[in-house]
């Protein structure tokens, strides 16, 4: 992101560009600050990620590269129809209501704690929070080094051991900063167990952990190595079973790599044929996109009253009166003429008027 | 003989959504529209098939929250109002449309259809149609299935054991209330799974659920059978893949049935299309335009301009699409009946409401599907879950892989920068609760006014946890809503914690709670200890 193009924006926008992005500023922040972190922070966790620290040798080292970030930062998600009909159940057509805001919720709780969730095979997310009082007490602690210390999460591979500090196959520092904060990790490493630290960074890289996380494993995003011995089949009518599994063009085949695109729901349900006419409308929000438009209709109101006890009917078919007499009646208007008898008769069926007007509707565009 | 088991599963859940302390509110209609275009369609499509000796099988969750709403006195008064209010205005349409004729028609089956609505809900279930669903349990046609007690999406919330227990135990006992027997089976909500899950599940009887199909594939060590076949976790729960071939020819863009152009528009409504003055009457208090149910058009094509639908042509395509799936699964259990050495079993699961609300000729397509499987074929064979266990004992023990049938198959929709800031707080509210249920014994509390509040506080948080909400934020449609949800419960709980706490509580702040949000009232909050 380049500098120039950041200061064509305004404090709010970039405010909400950092939003966007996941990275959290505080509300009082000036406009060169923002700047300033949304430049080293854009591409993290590439540039501000931190060299990986490999303690042993591991698989660890697999997975994890730039093109499965992108892979998983692809810009504007095509919506699929599934979940269209999903948003369908809440679509009442309405623009949303205003409601009174309700009371905003506790900015933090007063703990000292992260916390580490899922997010896809290749992407994790982290929120913290931590305590004034245990950031200036650990500031104190590192004496001089305390005061340009800053907030870093570590991110420690622990798959298949009980970490207990030091253990981990390897870890990497993100640079943050904000006491409350939350941040999406790409750890690039489907399959492997994770815990973040939150901790303070002294510029000649001491780590002091301020709070750890709870462990999470990312999941596998291709079949499992593991073969059943007792339930072994051969490979050929495996591929053949997991193409089917796979939903792509049944009995044709697929290639290994296409199969599990579509199998992780990646592609196969994307719209993206912009001349299938029905699914452009499947989105609420494109009803709203149209250009300039105009529709005209015309109805026709017939109304009328008699005495409330008589018997009026209009082109052949008994209407029902009002208390008072009076009714009317509601017609849309096509083209043509229309020959409209109404007739009423007194209760006593002594006495009979008809009355018939005929209308004509004769439509011209241009 | 069949050599192969086709598996309809629908999943009919809506959230929590009820407004006694306003005069009416639009969202309430989320319910309503589904009870008369998607519920009762359904309901009558069953009842025409066990009437005409059609043998059909349909696993269907019906969710704690669905359930609670269905089953709710008020709601059932105002889905009456509601249906009511809609005859009305049919009839004035049927008057209307007098001089146009395709457009007659239309009106006349929309009176038909309403006064239809109204009989069967008031008239042959009094109010109540999860005892329409239950019959058709109690005939052995429908397995009805539980699903988490308000639909929270459970990867998110592995880290509070408790919370995720606290899910599972309220809804088999909201299940066993209403439907006479616990639960076998149980349709996670967005199909999330993670690993270990099945433990809880374990623990309250429950026998089976489904992943998307990327979570029986990835399972390990690697299923032999591909979807086709259910693993067992290594406790025994059994798990069954979706097959993404059937989902494919309903939901794809290119080749998906509901977006066929003779097919009625979900989008054109005469709550947009016809006079104000005129459809005032109809619409919530504060008049704003909405959609009213009474749709004159079809699909027609990419175009602004639309036809008016033609109903026979529509019905005729629902039998033609019918066909045309039964033929796939034919083919497909086929191919599959002849590389595996077992009959192979379909999945094919779809949010219910996507029959009738979305796709307005769904339950036909369902009707003539199920009579063209009984009578024209005798290749696949309809079948439940459970069916498919009991005749087919043994399969293969794996862990499935975790997994959602969301977009990009993982927490991305429930997780991302609209929505992300909720887990701080639902996090921290599942802590909080289950450290009052620790703390709190009913000895130290006879006074009843604690209990209440602590039972309370677990509905708020229940609530507060719908995966719903997280969505409609990400996908734009009535977020204010959603938000508002979120944090009112978030706040309620957080309020009547600090009560509890200080042991000062708010008599008249916990009976308006309890009267607004009176979901479960069965609860015990040391479900949570």
């Amino acid at each position: 992101m380049k500098k120039s193009n950041l200061e064509k924006l305004e404090e709010k926008e970039l405010q909400e560009l950092a939003v966007k992005l996941g990275i959290s500023i505080r509300k009082s922040a000036k406009k060169q600050e923002i700047i300033k972190i949304l430049q080293s922070a854009k591409a993290a966790p590439i540039s501000k990620q931190e060299s990986y620290t490999k303690n042993k040798p591991s698989a660890a080292e697999t997975g994890g590269s730039t093109a499965d970030q992108q892979h998983a930062e692809a810009a504007q998600p095509a919506q699929s129809v599934q979940q269209a009909v999903e948003e369908s159940k809440f679509y009442t057509g309405t623009p949303p209501e205003e409601f009174r805001l309700p009371a905003e919720l506790p900015y933090h709780y007063g703990d000292d704690r992260i916390v580490l969730l899922v997010r896809d095979p290749h992407w994790a997310y982290s929120y913290w929070e931590v305590s004034r009082k245990k950031l200036e007490i650990e500031r104190g602690n590192l004496g001089k080094a305390g005061e340009d210390a800053y907030l870093a999460l570590r991110v420690y591979d622990v798959t298949d051991i009980r970490f207990a500090g030091g253990n981990d196959h390897g870890h990497y520092d993100i640079g943050i900063y904000d006491r409350v904060g939350n941040w999406y990790i790409n750890t690039g490493m489907p399959g492997r167990s994770f815990i973040v630290d939150l901790g303070l960074k002294t510029q000649d890289g001491k780590f002091i952990t301020l709070a750890r996380s709870n462990v999470v494993r990312t999941p596998r995003d291709s079949v499992s190595d593991i073969l059943d011995e007792e339930w072994m089949i051969p490979d050929s009518d495996f591929e053949r079973i997991f193409a089917l599994s796979g939903g792509l063009s049944a009995f044709t085949g697929a290639s290994s790599a296409d199969i599990r695109l579509a199998a992780g729901g990646k592609l196969p349900f994307g719209i993206s044929s912009p001349g299938m006419g029905s699914l452009a409308l499947m989105s609420p929000s494109k009803k709203k996109q149209k250009a300039f438009w105009f529709v005209l209709n015309t109805e026709l109101i017939v109304y009328g009253a008699t005495e409330p006890d008589a018997k009026v009917s209009v082109q052949g078919r008994p209407i029902t009166l009002r208390p008072d007499g009076t009714f009317t009646l509601r017609f849309a208007l096509p083209d043509g003429k229309q020959i409209i008898e109404c007739s009423a008769t007194s209760a006593d069926e002594v006495e009979t008027r008809c009355i018939t007007p005929e209308v004509i509707r004769s439509t011209k565009a241009s | 003989m069949e050599k192969g088991y086709l598996s309809i599963v629908l999943h009919a859940h809506l959230p929590f959504v009820r407004h006694p302390e306003y005069e009416d509110f639009l969202e309430e209609d989320w319910l309503f529209e589904a009870i008369s275009e998607t519920y009762i369609p359904l309901i009558n499509v069953f009842d025409s098939l066990v009437s005409d000796g059609v043998d059909f099988r349909i696993t269907m969750s019906l969710t704690p929250t669905l359930i609670a709403m269905l089953t709710d006195q008020f709601l059932q008064e105002r889905y009456l109002r509601h249906i009511t209010r809609l005859i009305q205005l049919s009839e004035s349409e049927v008057e209307r449309t007098r001089w146009q004729p395709q457009f007659h028609e239309l009106a006349r089956m929309y009176r038909e259809r309403f006064n239809n609505c109204k009989y069967i809900f008031e008239t042959k279930y009094g109010g109540n149609l999860v005892s329409a669903f239950k019959k058709f349990q109690d005939m052995g046609k429908l397995e009805i299935i539980t699903c988490a007690a308000t639909h929270g999406f459970l990867p998110l919330m592995e880290l509070s054991p408790n919370a995720v227990r606290a899910q599972i135990a309220i809804a088999a006992q909201n299940y066993e209330k209403h439907l006479g027997r616990p639960p076998r089976g149980i349709w996670l909500p967005e199909c999330g799974y993670y690993p270990g899950l099945e433990e809880i599940l374990k623990q309250y009887g429950i026998k089976f659920f489904f992943t998307d199909s990327h979570g029986i594939l990835y399972g390990s060590p690697r299923p032999k059978y591909g979807v086709f076949a259910p693993i067992y976790c290594p406790n025994g729960v059994a798990a069954f893949g979706r097959d993404l071939e059937s989902s494919k020819q309903v939901w794809s863009a290119q080749e998906g049935y509901p977006g066929d152009y003779c097919y009625r528009d979900f989008y054109r409504d005469i709550g947009f299309d016809l006079d104000y003055d005129y459809i005032h009457p109809y619409l919530h208090g504060d008049g704003t335009r909405t959609n009213l149910g009474v749709k004159y058009y079809q699909i027609t094509g990419s175009t602004e301009h639309k036809e008016p639908y033609i109903r026979a042509r529509a019905v005729g395509k629902a039998a033609e699409h019918a066909g045309n799936f039964m033929f796939n699964r034919e083919k497909q259990a086929e191919y599959l009946f002849s590389i595996m050495d077992r009959k192979p079993i379909i999945v094919s699961p779809y949010d219910a409401e996507l029959f009738g609300h979305w796709w307005f000729e769904g339950p036909e397509w369902l009707d003539f599907l199920f009579r063209k499987l009984h009578y024209d074929q005798d290749n696949i064979r309809p079948i439940t879950p459970m069916e498919y266990l009991d005749e087919n004992p043994k399969n293969q023990k794996a862990t499935p892989s975790l997994s959602s049938w969301g977009y990009k198959g993982y927490a991305e929709v429930w997780l991302e920068g609209s929505n992300d800031w909720v887990y701080r707080h639902l996090h921290k509210a599942a802590q909080r609760m289950v450290e009052l249920a620790g703390n709190n014994n009913p000895g130290n509390h006879a006074d009843g006014l604690a209990l209440r509040a602590l039972n309370q506080a677990a509905r708020e948080l229940l609530l507060a946890q719908s995966s719903d909400w997280a969505f409609i934020m990400k996908t734009g449609t009535m977020v204010q809503y959603a938000v508002k949800r979120t944090k009112d419960h978030v706040n309620s709980f957080n309020a009547l914690y600090t009560m509890i706490n200080e042991k000062k509580i708010d008599r008249k702040f916990l009976e308006d709670l309890e009267n607004r949000d009176n979901i479960f009232p069965e609860l015990d909050y040391k479900v949570y200890a």
